[in-house]
């Protein structure tokens, strides 16, 4: 019996290993190097580095450029996260019954998701930019163009748009996949009950897909935090570093500044704080799913 | 069956991939080069010179690396850091982080008298770390201010400024509404976006420092820097001369007003005028930058300049035939390909004397040449730049006083240093 | 009735309008890469902006394929190799972790499973140069292995794979079982088949995302030769900015490859989409 229990995991954990190794080799231990360099000072270029202990950690609190970018990446969460998932959740209605029609649309939406940013992004700073086609037709319907990379807000508001053309639209799949599997039963008694459509959705639909729901927004909420490219190509953290965020701050003090040790603890301030948002959402999503359980 | 078979062909020709780059004869040696663009035509330049050093030296090739500048700090430190440096790189204000950790070779024993006589005493200086020389000064420029001749004309001056008030006087007469709609349409001065140094031109020729003594810090954190700053405060803020932030959201937008005939002058340095002669038919003229309130003459004359150099790793393992190469490339008419199809000068001035014959703006500029002061290099100095932008930033968009920007650059820059 | 009938009317006349109004945001800046691509450099950033090619020309291109002696044609080849071999080795090593976590018991599966989770979120630019440290000593720097090998450790992959093999029914794995299937036998002949779109999704998230990867390969690639399209790309990138005709040439050629696939595959990946991951 025992010995057939240590083959089974040992099957187990052969199925782990093609994984294991990569993972090992190319993340565990070079995040395990950036938990060593963040109680170090110094820079890739020495041959040694200075313990310092808690020093960086103390440095980040203190930095106002750190303050200010973790302010600027909760903005954009605040904001971005439930527009996105909005957006996301009436397309998915929108799109959810299956016809030619709606099958076009699912491939147009595809095509962000195959862009990179690189391109991505210097294709919508043309379209936001003063000669672009957006203050274009500002002009066209009488109103007075907005420079948008300019204002401490406005160019917020462009990464995010950036961010919700780029990435967006992945959301719309997960939820109309969701929606289509939901038990047709359901939604036909909703109608005999006399419920018009945005009554189904609200008390019907939304409720069934919770689960997607929450998936949803945990990811939504943690590539939001992960912004960093589309700041360095749009505006590369100005004006006046409002659209700066936590992992641009990271890669200036690595690599402008030459303090790594500094990037590095900031790094492991970060993941905790993911974590903590991460493990709340979760708990929420536990504690739901043990209520449905008892009834 | 069909299908393993693919397989099979792609997997051998990975493997052939993979295994194909590293045959090579046995006495051939290979090194590696690697440099930040200058120009868009960079690798077709350097692959016709690397042809013509090979008609001297058949049995060293070169291969020649383009690095985008927006990541050459991150790929030299990951490379010198893992032993696997350029053996030649092109190296500027940053270098003494790699002379102090010593990956750059010191390249006294190579360097002939003869050679040396060629450099003016201060490039080599420049270029030296602890007393060893680093690299071969190899590019040289200065700043000048383009200024659109039509526009000076259209605006009845004809002389250009040589004063901080004559440049305040001529951009107010160069500033105008055109149509009529009550709307600046014209501007006197523009400066360039991502441009890390015009601006400090002010706060240098008021008198104060770039860097404080140990270059861990600004030193212009004092009265002069404050009258500096101000009077870059009081050409945007005050006369409002210079065309606003808002106007545009790029360096191309920005730019295309200076094409467009609706910027009259900008100070850039002197690469530029290829530049905007490529992209515009502006009838385009330079003078010297005008000078400064300070006293002694050095500081009130300052313009941006630069050297950059043409360093030797360390962990090379043929630093005789890279020098080879260094030597060869610095040589004044070979470099003068290079240096004239971008718009450089050469810290040698027997280079110099083959190039731009009878260019009025770059006679502007040799001009500068011939006294060239260097800005110093540093550590900090990236964390420098991009602070300095900053600062001027926040000043331009009035999010703050001088007084209030050089403090909070100070402030960075200690926290940066921990100093 | 007729009230009802126009109701309904107008209901997809609006909904329809909102679709296609999503389609023409989504590809408006895709048509504006076009444009641009067969415009010069100065007709791109004038005003106003340009949104039919007139007086365009095929320049871009032409240039695109002919510099440096065909360089391009070179870093595209060297982007399908290590973004297809790259994906082969994660379709497999995500798939067979996710099998793991999904479907088979032993000790510390929860543990590892958050471990690789977590992971995602520590940002890349710190662990860049740690990780060519690592590459260096391996003695990769500058070839194949090391743009194909660490990119094999995608944990959005395994956490994908794993929500998608909890929805196999553990019925289908006991039956095969039963009738004599070796447990490797079981994922290769009845797990893997019956997961392609599935796997087919993951396959264009990491190529795509392989595709255009730009960090790694800048660190690690020393030789113009070795170049992958994104790394070329922005070599070409000069004093004027990337807004240039060339520059968005080149960016269409290297979207062609990946949008024929895709509308080749397209049924497949939606599928993918749709075969839930989450059920509600």
């Amino acid at each position: 019996m025992n010995k057939k229990k240590i083959k089974e995991y040992a099957i187990s954990y052969s199925f782990l290993l093609p994984f294991a190794i990569f993972f090992v080799t190319f993340t565990l231990i070079p995040i395990g190097y950036v938990v060593y360099l963040s109680f170090h000072d110094g820079n890739f270029l020495q041959t040694h580095f200075d313990w310092v202990g808690l020093k960086n950690f103390k440095d980040v609190f203190a930095s106002p450029d750190f303050q200010g970018a973790f302010k600027n990446t909760f903005i954009y969460m605040l904001i971005e996260v439930p527009v996105s998932q909005i957006l996301a959740i009436l397309f998915a209605l929108l799109i959810k019954k299956k016809t030619r029609f709606t099958h076009f649309c699912e491939i147009v939406y595809f095509l962000p998701m195959l862009i990179s940013m690189v391109v991505a992004s210097v294709l919508i700073s043309y379209i936001l930019s003063n000669n672009g086609p957006l203050s274009m037709l500002f002009k066209a319907v009488g109103l007075k163009p907005i420079s948008w990379l300019n204002g401490q807000f406005s160019a917020k508001i462009a990464v995010m748009i950036l961010e919700l053309w780029k990435g967006g639209t992945f959301f719309i799949f997960v939820y109309s996949s969701a929606m289509r599997s939901l038990p047709l039963d359901c939604m036909e008694s909703a109608r005999i009950d006399g419920a018009n459509a945005l009554q189904e959705t609200v008390y019907v639909v939304l409720p069934l897909i919770r689960n997607a729901i929450i998936l949803c927004v945990t990811m939504n909420t943690i590539w939001q935090f992960q912004i960093f490219e589309s700041v360095y190509m749009l505006t590369n953290g100005g004006p006046l570093g409002a659209t700066q965020t936590v992992i641009y701050e990271i890669y200036q003090y690595s690599f402008k500044y030459y303090r790594v040790g500094f990037g590095a603890a900031a790094s492991l301030i970060f993941l905790f704080v993911i974590l903590i948002i991460y493990g709340i959402e979760n708990l929420l999503l536990r504690e739901r799913e043990g209520k449905r359980r008892r009834k | 069956m069909k299908r393993k078979i693919a397989m099979c062909l792609c997997l051998g020709m990975v493997m052939g991939l993979m295994t194909g780059a590293t045959a090579q004869a046995d006495d051939e040696v290979k090194l590696t080069f690697w440099k930040s663009p200058h120009s868009d035509r960079e690798d077709e330049i350097w692959a016709s010179m690397i042809e013509e050093f090979n008609k001297e030296y058949p049995n060293i090739s070169v291969e020649f690396l383009n690095v985008a500048w927006d990541s050459v700090v991150e790929k030299e430190t990951a490379a010198f850091a893992a032993g696997s440096g350029p053996d030649i790189s092109f190296q500027t204000e940053q270098f003494p982080l790699y002379a102090k950790n010593g990956y750059l070779t010191s390249l006294e024993d190579y360097i002939s008298d003869d050679k040396r006589a060629g450099y003016p005493e201060s490039a080599l200086e420049y270029c030296s770390y602890d007393g060893q020389l680093m690299g071969i000064p190899f590019v040289a420029l200065d700043s000048v201010m383009f200024y659109n001749k039509d526009l000076f004309e259209e605006a009845g001056i004809t002389e250009v400024p040589t004063t901080w008030d004559e440049l305040v006087d001529v951009a107010k007469k160069l500033t105008l509404d055109k149509d009529g709609d009550g709307e600046t349409d014209q501007w006197g001065m523009m400066f360039e976006m991502d441009d890390y140094w015009q601006p400090l031109t002010y706060i240098i020729q008021a008198g104060a420092d770039q860097w404080n003594e140990n270059r861990t810090n600004i030193g212009f954190n004092n009265e002069q820097g404050v009258e500096g700053l101000s009077f870059f405060n009081k050409l945007y803020n005050e006369e409002q001369v210079v065309l606003p932030l808002e106007k545009y959201t790029s360096k191309d937008e920005e730019r295309a007003y200076f094409y467009n005939n609706q910027v009259a002058m900008f100070p850039q340095q002197i690469h530029y005028s290829n530049l905007i002669k490529e992209a515009s038919d502006v009838n385009l003229g330079a003078f010297k930058l005008p000078a400064g309130p300070a006293e002694d003459p050095e500081h009130a004359n300052w313009n941006f300049a630069n050297i950059g150099m043409l360093s030797i790793s360390s962990q090379t393992e043929h630093p005789d035939e890279a020098w080879k190469f260094v030597e060869f490339i610095t040589r004044p008419e070979i470099e003068k390909t290079y240096l004239s199809e971008v718009g450089f000068f050469s810290p040698q001035m027997a280079t110099n004397d083959l190039m731009y014959e009878g260019d009025e703006i770059m006679a502007v500029g040799a001009e500068g040449i011939k006294t060239l002061q260097v800005s110093p290099s540093s550590d900090y100095a990236n964390a420098m730049l991009q602070n300095l932008k900053t600062m001027y930033e926040s000043v331009a968009r009035q999010a703050a006083t001088p007084e209030e920007a050089i403090q909070t650059m100070d402030a960075t820059m200690r926290a940066i240093s921990g100093e | 009735m007729n009230r009802y009938k126009f109701k309904k009317y107008t209901f997809s006349f609006l909904k329809a309008a909102l679709l296609l109004l999503l389609a023409f945001i989504i590809l408006f800046p895709f048509w504006q890469l076009i444009v641009s691509s067969l415009l010069e450099t100065n007709a791109i950033i004038s005003y106003p902006p340009k949104f039919w090619p007139t007086g365009g020309s095929l320049d871009n291109y032409l240039y695109v394929l002919t510099m440096q002696n065909g360089v391009y044609m070179r870093w595209m080849l060297n982007s399908i190799v290590v973004s297809g071999v790259n994906t082969i080795l994660v379709l497999l090593a995500a798939s067979m972790a996710g099998y793991a976590f999904a479907k088979r018991t032993f000790p510390g599966s929860k543990f590892l499973f958050t471990l690789v989770v977590a992971t995602q979120i520590i940002p890349s630019v710190t662990t860049l140069i740690p990780l060519f440290l690592i590459v260096s000593k391996l003695g990769w720097v500058n070839s194949y292995k090391s743009l194909i090998f660490p990119g094999v450790a995608n944990a959005f992959g395994v956490y994908m794979m794993t929500q998608f093999m909890k929805d196999i029914p553990d019925a289908l794995i006991e039956a095969a079982t039963i009738d004599g299937c070796s447990q490797y036998g079981v994922f290769f002949k009845i797990v893997m088949p019956i997961t392609v779109p599935q796997l087919s999704l993951l396959a264009i998230f990491n190529f795509t995302s392989q595709w255009g990867s730009l960090t790694w390969p800048l660190i690690t690639v020393n030789e113009t030769t070795m170049k992958t399209l994104p790394l070329g790309i922005a070599s070409m990138k000069d004093l004027t900015g990337t807004l240039t005709g060339n520059i968005m040439a080149a960016s269409m050629i290297s979207f062609i490859p990946l949008l024929v696939a895709f509308i080749i595959a397209s049924d497949k990946f939606i599928e993918g989409m749709t075969l839930g991951a989450v059920k509600g």
